[in-house]
Formats: structure tokens, sequence, C-alpha cells
């Protein structure tokens, strides 16, 4: 019966890692983690050197080796739930190490999988905590046999193996190892023996983070008592599910004392108590345990998996990874799924409209609440913008800017494939190809771009077919050489403009600017040159401004022909102010009639949403 | 049995592959040199400098080097490899023997028809001045407004070891380390300043460690550029608003003052003190000391108006007697003007003979690792003549300091790539002639391919810092003690005048 009931819970075990593979590759999706953290694992022996210097590099470098892999997404599910499983298989070993047929194994099983797995769910979360427990938890098996072999020589082992656990993953694993070896050491040793060496293991537990950081690492405390360290760019933000994750092996461990103590205690009490047979038949009944477990297993798994899993958080990162892949539609389609605003989201959502050629007529599609920081970012600094940043000069074709903030962004994340990409292909269109060979041998040490560099090293080798390359011909002929760039954002789409009047992107950002800043008469000013870039037709926010603009001023500016405006938008005009005519230009009131129909309308923005008229 | 058959077949391994390396007969002479990477041709080296390992830029399947001094056993390397590794002990014994000598560098290539070619001889000179063993720098990346892990290190530039003075990632990442300075290149009188998170400026004073706020209500900022006096007990800081500005051409960035002045730190007072005529409304900056101690040497620009004169001011090179002693100070004199230059002084150096100060000049402002068109030049201080060093590139060539004997200066350079900065290396005589630069050894010959920090403000120095990193960081930890300032200043000028 109990080899039967092993060889089913063998089988779950397989089931739920499986389950968690589906899981993990379908709602946490891996990619997004690589693509979101900028991961990079560079071959490179200053590489390790740079990990092996303090506590818990070497987990870190481990750490960064296998998640790299996440940039494929299946193959980075199955790695991460490896790992997971190879948690929860040591957290199995040792259950069965100190009880003998255990009844809660498939719960052991399923509580270090689903901590593992769901500590995925954030996307900032970086994988060496993960990598740190692990090994922590191998030194801890470690020493469950040493301390097993070699009884006397326990407190030996335990003073090298936390020092080993400190080195290798840091103080907080080295504190989940000292936790763990005392509950082992009390399992295995007399009373006195445990009463002795428990305050002696927690003082040297809770000091050796501070010896090491007094002695031997350059770190800060912080970083050595910590399960994170805090390091640029500060993404994650530790959640009380990460210490719950840290203290399920000592939890596990203090179990295992109940169990040992309950089942020595087991007869007494049957005898004791005979009216509870019938309880005490189902609780021994293991196929009822089993079931009774596996039932609450799924029930918590699913609970904890779905109050931890944040689509709309996902959708922001999905909007950052297609931006960055151009799947332009894909940021649209994940924007318009975001239920709460978010600047970042308006930004990208202002580049995939311009990139579909819909920026015209769809920008009050996504409301513009930013103003035009949805446009530029100006007034922020926050570190996950500023490749963006980068994006959106690049696009724009102003190279110095997009090299500004690229070299900024690489301050934080040195290695990051995106940001080498980047700088290599400024110094290509900059004809700098000695600067682009060198950035290009930088990323050829991240073996998942070495193709990539293959590609673009054949223009270095033939500096020639940069000429043929449509993208850079084209960053060419918008970057303007030797002129000095003024700081405000206005300014510097002028200067594009000047520089290359047919550079769409740059004329606009410039209208849309003007709009988003609620500045018609500089809208005014540029909109007669809509006709150079061929428009079907005038697109609808710009016909929107200019009735505005008419509507204000009475009349059109002498170049501007009068038919610049449809009749329908005149029309739609005319009924936008009767509605608020009809309520006696109260703007509050008119607000919900005016919501329903003209919530994408520049008229729409310019009263209820601009932030300039709106503070 | 086993052993000894084992043994055999290892013997024949080693025989196999001592075979595989073909022997450099009758070699086809080319009539020029090898392409070799670094550029370490030409050059006049100091005779402790650390193996100038290279690559040989040269196409072929093999590669064999020959370096050799008159009267010395040659060192040999032979490879596949077109990175050429020296030993370490052999460099430094052929040069022990060979100072005041030629050092020969034979290369020769085995092209891929199986003939071995030869170049000429590659001639460097060993001196017999040695260079100060250690060089202090900062490695910051190319960003400029963020900044992430950062460090003050010192490499051994005998050999190849690099070690940390400090590092912002032992207390918090939030800090900014810089401008590392020492006295007369000795390593146990440092400072250098912590800004953001944590800030102060530590001071080593021969083992005495202390920070310091030297921010007073009366200053413009707290000390920034900083120059020790020659007796070790008094820096002279530079007080200043300082911002950037981005820019689309040849400088990417400007960095400019819009107020700055100089003031005096005493480290055995905690005291500031200062003149009127250095806390102008003009913009004193960078203060140097005379190797005498009499002297204060400076920068100056005229009051900033608006932003375009702010940027594009030229900096003139004063100098100033003051007596730490009786804080006597005397009067401003000219040393060099913009006017007489057409262009903007900057980071004024003075020989340890006190014969010459080498300087840079830009078209404008102060902040010279910007400006590509930044060169050195050298004034000679008994006859007033200035001069463009030989020394000088295409690229910006900025920042410099003599070593403790002042036969050998090194200096910022971005020749190698136009963006990184790295330091380089030239011998400086007693008319202040120099030799060809040579870049900073490194063991790996390509490491400057790959490498995207930048050398900032190298300094030479006699030794290791003693300090330990641990105590550098404990310190930093500390409160600053705010420094006081000389109640008998009678005026300081500040921003609200």
């Amino acid at each position: 019966m109990i080899q039967q009931l092993k060889r089913t819970a063998n089988l779950f075990y397989i089931l739920f890692a499986l389950i968690a593979w589906w899981v993990t590759a379908t709602y946490i999706q891996p990619f997004l983690h690589y693509n979101f953290q900028q991961i990079a694992f560079v071959h490179d022996i200053e590489f390790f050197y740079s990990y092996a210097n303090y506590a818990g590099g070497i987990a870190d470098y481990i750490a960064v080796f296998i998640s790299q892999y996440f940039a494929f997404n299946f193959f980075g599910s199955f790695l991460i739930v490896s790992v997971a499983v190879v948690q929860s298989l040591i957290a199995l070993w040792i259950l069965n190490f100190f009880v003998v047929n255990s009844k809660i194994q498939i719960s052991v099983f399923c509580s270090f999988l689903l901590a593992s797995i769901v500590m995925m769910c954030n996307y900032s979360f970086p994988y060496y905590i993960t990598i740190r427990l692990l090994l922590s938890m191998v030194i801890a098996v470690v020493f469950v046999i040493l301390n097993n072999k070699f009884t006397k020589l326990s407190v030996l082992f335990y003073v090298l193996l936390i020092c080993l656990v400190l080195y290798l993953a840091g103080g907080a694993a080295a504190i989940v190892f000292g936790l763990s070896s005392l509950i082992i050491y009390s399992l295995t040793h007399k009373i006195r023996n445990t009463l002795l060496f428990s305050p002696l293991s927690i003082l040297f537990t809770a000091i050796l983070p501070y010896i090491a950081y007094k002695f031997i690492f350059l770190q800060s405390l912080k970083d050595l008592y910590n399960i994170t360290i805090d390091i640029p760019p500060y993404m994650y933000q530790p959640e009380k599910w990460l210490y719950v994750y840290y203290l399920l092996l000592p939890l596990l461990l203090l179990f295992i004392i109940l169990i040992k103590k309950t089942q020595g205690k087991g007869i007494s009490i049957a005898a004791k108590e005979k009216s509870k047979v019938s309880f005490r038949h189902y609780i021994s009944n293991p196929t009822f345990v089993f079931l009774i477990q596996l039932v609450i297993c799924i029930s918590i798994s699913y609970t904890v998996f779905t109050a931890l899993y944040n689509p709309q958080k996902k959708y922001k990162l999905l909007v950052e990874y297609f931006a960055e892949n151009k799947q332009w539609n894909e940021v649209l389609e994940n924007a318009y799924k975001i239920q709460a605003y978010d600047y970042k989201v308006n930004f990208q959502a202002n580049r995939a409209l311009f990139h579909i050629k819909r920026l015209g007529e769809q920008l009050f599609d996504y409301p513009q609440l930013s103003g035009v920081n949805g446009l530029f970012f100006s007034d922020n600094m926050e570190g996950s913008v500023i490749m963006p940043i980068s994006d959106l000069y690049w696009d724009l074709g102003l190279m110095s800017e997009s090299q500004h903030w690229a070299f900024e962004a690489q301050t934080i994340l040195p290695n990051s494939p995106r940001i080498l990409k980047r700088i290599a292909m400024i110094y290509l269109v900059n004809r700098n190809y000695r600067l682009a060979e060198k950035f290009l041998k930088v990323l050829n040490k991240n073996s998942l771009y070495n193709n990539w560099v293959t590609q673009h090293m054949k223009f270095i080798k033939d500096t020639s077919l940069t000429n043929s390359n449509p993208e850079i011909i084209q960053k060419r002929s918008y970057n303007p050489i030797n002129t000095d760039i003024e700081k405000s954002a206005f300014g510097t789409l002028e200067t594009l403009l000047q520089w290359n009047p047919t550079n769409r992107m740059a004329y606009e950002y410039l209208l849309s600017y003007s709009l988003l800043s609620s500045n018609l008469d500089q809208f005014i000013k540029y909109i007669p040159q809509y006709r150079n870039f061929k428009y079907n037709k005038m697109p609808r926010s710009w016909e929107e401004a200019t009735t505005l603009y008419i509507a204000t001023h009475k009349s059109l500016p002498e170049n501007l022909k009068s038919d610049l405006v449809s009749p329908e938008t005149m029309e739609q005009f005319r009924q936008f102010s009767k509605i608020i005519a009809n309520n006696n230009f109260d703007f509050n009131a008119s607000k919900p009639t005016l919501q329903s129909n003209y919530v994408n309308t520049y008229w729409f923005y310019e009263f209820y949403l601009s932030p300039k008229n709106n503070q | 049995m086993k052993i000894k058959s084992k043994k055999y077949v290892l013997l024949l391994i080693a025989i196999a592959l001592y075979a595989c390396h073909s022997k450099v007969e009758n070699p086809e002479m080319v009539n020029r040199q090898p392409q070799i990477y670094p550029d370490y041709t030409g050059l006049v080296i100091p005779p402790n400098i650390a193996p100038l390992n290279f690559k040989i830029s040269e196409p072929g399947s093999e590669f064999e080097v020959r370096i050799s001094t008159i009267n010395s056993e040659p060192i040999i390397i032979h490879s596949n490899d077109s990175n050429i590794k020296i030993d370490i002990k052999q460099w430094h014994k052929l040069l022990a023997n060979g100072k005041g000598r030629d050092l020969k560098t034979d290369v020769f290539v085995r092209k891929s028809d199986g003939k071995w070619i030869g170049f000429k001889t590659i001639v460097n000179y060993i001196s017999q001045d040695s260079i100060d063993s250690h060089l202090a720098y900062r490695l910051i990346n190319t960003g400029y407004v963020i900044w992430s892990k950062m460090g003050i290190y010192q490499r051994n530039i005998e050999n190849f070891d690099q070690k940390t003075i400090l590092e912002n990632s032992s207390f918090d990442h939030g800090s900014c380390l810089n401008c590392h300075s020492f006295s007369n290149n000795n390593p146990n009188s440092m400072m250098l300043h912590v800004r953001a998170k944590n800030g102060g400026t530590i001071i080593n004073s021969n083992g005495k460690l202390i920070k310091i706020d030297t921010k007073t209500n009366s200053t413009i900022s707290a000390g920034v550029y900083p120059c020790w006096h020659p007796n070790g007990k008094h820096i002279a800081f530079s007080v200043n608003t300082i911002n950037q500005h981005f820019l689309n051409g040849a400088v990417r960035i400007e960095v400019s003052d819009e107020f700055s002045d100089i003031v005096i730190y005493d480290i055995e007072k905690n005291e500031i003190t200062t003149t009127p005529e250095l806390t102008t409304k003009n913009r004193e900056n960078l203060p140097v000391w005379s190797p005498d101690g009499k002297y204060l040497y400076l920068i100056s620009a005229p009051k900033t108006t608006n932003l375009q004169d702010r940027i594009y001011a030229k900096y003139d090179l004063l100098r100033i007697s003051y007596d730490v002693n009786t804080k006597k100070w005397g009067t401003l004199d000219t040393v060099l003007s913009s006017a007489k230059t057409g262009l903007s002084i900057s980071f004024p150096k003075i020989s340890p003979d006190g014969k010459f100060i080498m300087f840079c000049m830009s078209p404008n402002g102060y902040f010279t690792i910007h400006h590509p068109a930044t060169d050195l030049y050298l004034l000679n201080l008994s006859t007033g003549i200035y001069k463009k060093m030989d020394i000088n590139s295409p690229q910006t060539d900025s920042y410099h300091c003599f070593s403790s004997t002042g036969r050998w200066v090194v200096f910022s350079s971005k020749r190698m790539d136009g963006l990184f900065t790295r330091p380089f290396f030239c011998h400086f005589d007693t008319n202040g002639n120099t030799s060809k630069p040579f870049v900073l050894p490194q063991k790996d010959p390509e490491f400057y391919d790959t490498f995207l920090k930048n050398y900032n403000i190298p300094e030479l120095i006699t030794g290791e810092v003693n300090i330990s990193s641990a105590k550098l960081r404990d310190k930093v930890l500390e409160k600053a003690i705010p420094a006081k300032l000389d109640t008998t200043i009678e005026y300081m000028y500040s921003k609200t005048d």
C-alpha cells in the first residue's frame, strides 16, 4: 500500500513539475525577466572575478549564467522549474532522512516548488536569491551527511560549512544554513549538547556576516545581512513572501522535530484516547492523508499564484518588450489592456502610434495625462526610463542624445546587450567604426549575441556596406552634425526638422508636442508643412486643433487654406461647443456628456486632461 | 609498470608538441617594423616597468619574439598566439641589467606558406630613471549624470596587480567617490571626496584618518579640486558650483562653473582660510602649490553673466604667494594669460624641480577631458616661454601628474579610440624634453579593446597606499567633522554679492 502511494506521489511530483513548467512558460514568461532586467552573462575571466570577490558572488554568478537562458521562454521556464524541483527534492531528502515513511511528502514538495515559482511573479526578482538559497540547502544536506557520519565533529563541520555558505551564497543564506544546522544538530544530539550548542550557534550565525564585513569583504553591512544586494537600478523591493521562502527549510526542520516528538508519544496517546478512534483511523490512513494534502496543496497553490501574479504589471513589461523589438501593434494592444494610467506606457504608446503612422490620427486615443512628458520624459530621471529615452532619440535620428542616454544606461547595466547593441549602432551611424568594433567585441563575449555581432561585424570589415543599410542611411540623414542642440525638447525637434525637413518623426513629434503643451500658436506655425509629408488626409487630432484655433482666433493665418478642416470635424466641434453651452459653460457639468463622445479628441484633452490647463 | 608507461606517453606528447614548433631558420627579412598593439616602439621605458605585453598585428600561424639587451640572455617567446606575454621575472632581470641601454625586440612571423619572415628590430631605450611604483586612479563609466559602482584603485606598475583603495559598493552605491589626491606622490598622505550619500572629505595624513565637511556657511561649496601643500599639512581647494551641458558637436558635453573660489584647509587646525583675492567675482579654480610651498598657482576666468559666457570663457594662469605659517598672502600675478595663448588654460602642474609648469589648453573652459582639442603644454618658468608638447595626439590629452623625481609623467589620453581615457607615460628630462608616450601595460595585450571604463585622474605614488579599504570604508560611514572658518577673514565674495 505504502509503496503504491509512493509511486503515486512520484507521479504527482512529475505532474506538479509539468504544471509548474506550463504555468511558468504561459503566465510568468521568463523572457520578460530577461528583458526587464537586461540579464547578461559575459564569457570573460574578469566577469567571474567581479563576482568572486564578495559574499554571495559565486551564487550570483551561477544565477546570471542560468538566467541568461530566460531569453528562451520554454527553456528558461524549464530551468526555473528544474531549480525549484531540486530545492523540493532536497527538502524531501531531508524529511526522509529524519522521518521514516512520512506522510507529508507531497506537502513538502509542493511548498518548495510553489515558493520558488511564485517568486518569479515579480519581474524585478533577482534570480540569485533562488540560487543562494539552493546553495544553502545543498550545503545543509552535506551537513546532514557529515553530522550523521562524524557526530563528534559536528561543530567543526558547522563552522566550516557556514563560512562556505557565507562566501558562496551570502549572509542571509548563511543564516538559513545556521538555523537549519542548529535544528539538525538538535535532532541528532542529546539535549544537553544541544543546549550548549544552541546559544553559541545562534550567536555565531548572527555575528558571522558582521565579522566578514569587518575583516574580509568590502561590502556594506546591509548587503551582508540582507537577502538582496542593494545595487542600482534598485528594481526589486523584497516582499514578505521572500522571507517565507527563505524560512521554509528551518520551518520544515522544526516540523520534523514536531513529527518525531509526536511519533514518540503516539502510542501513549493512542492508548489514552480511545474515544478518538474514528478520527485516528482517518489520520493513519495514508491514502486519506495524501488526498487531503493534494487538495490543500492545489488550493493553496492556486490562491497564492493568483494573489501574486499581476497581469497588469506583465502588460507593462510586454509594452516595453514589444517596443524594444519594434512590434508596434503589439505595443498598442497591450497598452490598451492596462487599466491604470502609466506615463511609461503612454510614452511607448506614442512611439508605437508614430511607427504605425497613426500618431496624428490617434494621439488622444491613449489618455495623454502627462502632457509633453508622455513624449519626452523630460521631468523624469527614473532608472527604467533611461534606455527608452535613448530609443526615442534613436528614432528621431539624434545620435548625440541617443548615445548620451545609452551611456547613462550602460553605467547602471554595463553588460546589457540592448545597450551595447545601441551604442554599436550609433557608432556605425557616426562612421566611428573603431568604437563600433569595440562595442561589438564586448557584446561578442555574450554567447547569445554572437550571430548579431557577426551580422554587424561585416560593416566593420567592409564599411561601404553601411551605405546600403536603410536604417543607418536614414539615421545619418537625420543626425545633425556639429549643431549645438538646445536642451529643451521642442528646440531639439525644431533643430532636427531644420536639419532634415523630411524627418517625419521630428515633424509629428513637434506638432504633438505643441498640442500636448496646449500651444496652438506653435502648432499653427508648423502645420503648413504637413503637405510635405503627403498624408492622405489631415490627421484627426490636427484637424481638431485647427478647429479650436479657428474658434479662438476667429480665422486662420493667410498661408493656410480654409479647407484644412473637414466639414465633419467642424460639425463635431460645433456639437462639442453646444454641449458646453447647454450646460451654461459649466465645464464640470459638461464633462460626463463630453466624456462619452469626445474623450479621444484634442478638445477634450485641452479642456479636461491637459496638465497645463488642469493643474 | 603502469606508471612507467604513463611517463613515456607524457614524454612522447611533450616531444610531439615541441616538434610542432618549427624553428625560425633563414627568415625572409622585411624592411619595416612589425605592426604591434599597443604601440610599444621607439620608447624610453622605466627600468622597473611591468612587461610590455603586446599583440603582433601581422597575419601568421606562429610567432617568435626575441627581446634582448647587450650582454644579456635574450628572452625568447615562441607562440601560436599573436598575443605576446612576457615572463615577468625574465623581463625585470633583463631591464635591470640593461639600464641606460637599448632594449631590442625582434619579431618573426610564420606565414601561411610555412615560411618565416623577420621584421626590422624594434628599439626601445631603458632609462636609468625609475618610475614611482604605483598608479592611483578612479575607474568610471562613460555616463555623465548617473553613476553606479565606482572605485578608486591602485595599480602596481612594476607588475599587473590592481588593488582597491575604496569602492562605493563597500558602503553605498548611492555615493560618488572622486578627486583622490596625494601629497608629493606620498601614498600615506592621501585625500578623496565622497559625494551624495555619506558625503565628506576623507584625509589620511600619515596614518591619521579623518572625515571632514569642508563646506562652511561662507563658502560656495565643499572643497572640490584639491592640491596638497608640500608640507602635507594644508590642502588648497577650489569651491565651485558646477553644471553640465550636453551638445551635439565634436564636444558632446561642457562642464562649467557658475561660481568658483579658492580656500586653504589646515588639517591640524581643521580650519579653512582664504583671501579676498581668491574669492572675487571672477572664477578662481584648480589651485596648485609650487614645490617650495611658497606660491599657489591657479586658473581664473571672468565672472559669468550668461550661459554662453560661462561655457566659452577662457582661463588665465595666475599665482599668489602665501606663507602657511603666518597666513600672509601676497598679491595676485598673471603667469600666462589666455589673451596671449588664445586658448583656455587648465590643470597646471609644476615639475618637482620647480622649473616647468605643465598644463592643458583647450578652446574654452577648464574641464578639458571632454574637449578633443585639448593638448598639453609646457611653460618654462625661468624664461616664460611656453610650447605645445610633442606628446600630444589628435584626441584629448589631458590630466597629468609628475612622478616624485620629476623624470616621468603620466597623463590621460583618449588617443586609442577617442572615447575612453587611458593613462600614458613618458620620460621627462631636466630640460623638459619628453619621449614618445606609451599606455599602461596590461597582462592581456588586448585588454583595452574591450575595457569599457575610463581611467580618471591618474596619480603616480611612490608605493602602495597602506591604509586598508575597510578602514577607509569605516571612516566614510562616520559623520563628517565640520571645518571651521578662519575668524580673521574679513571679506568673502558670495553668490549673493
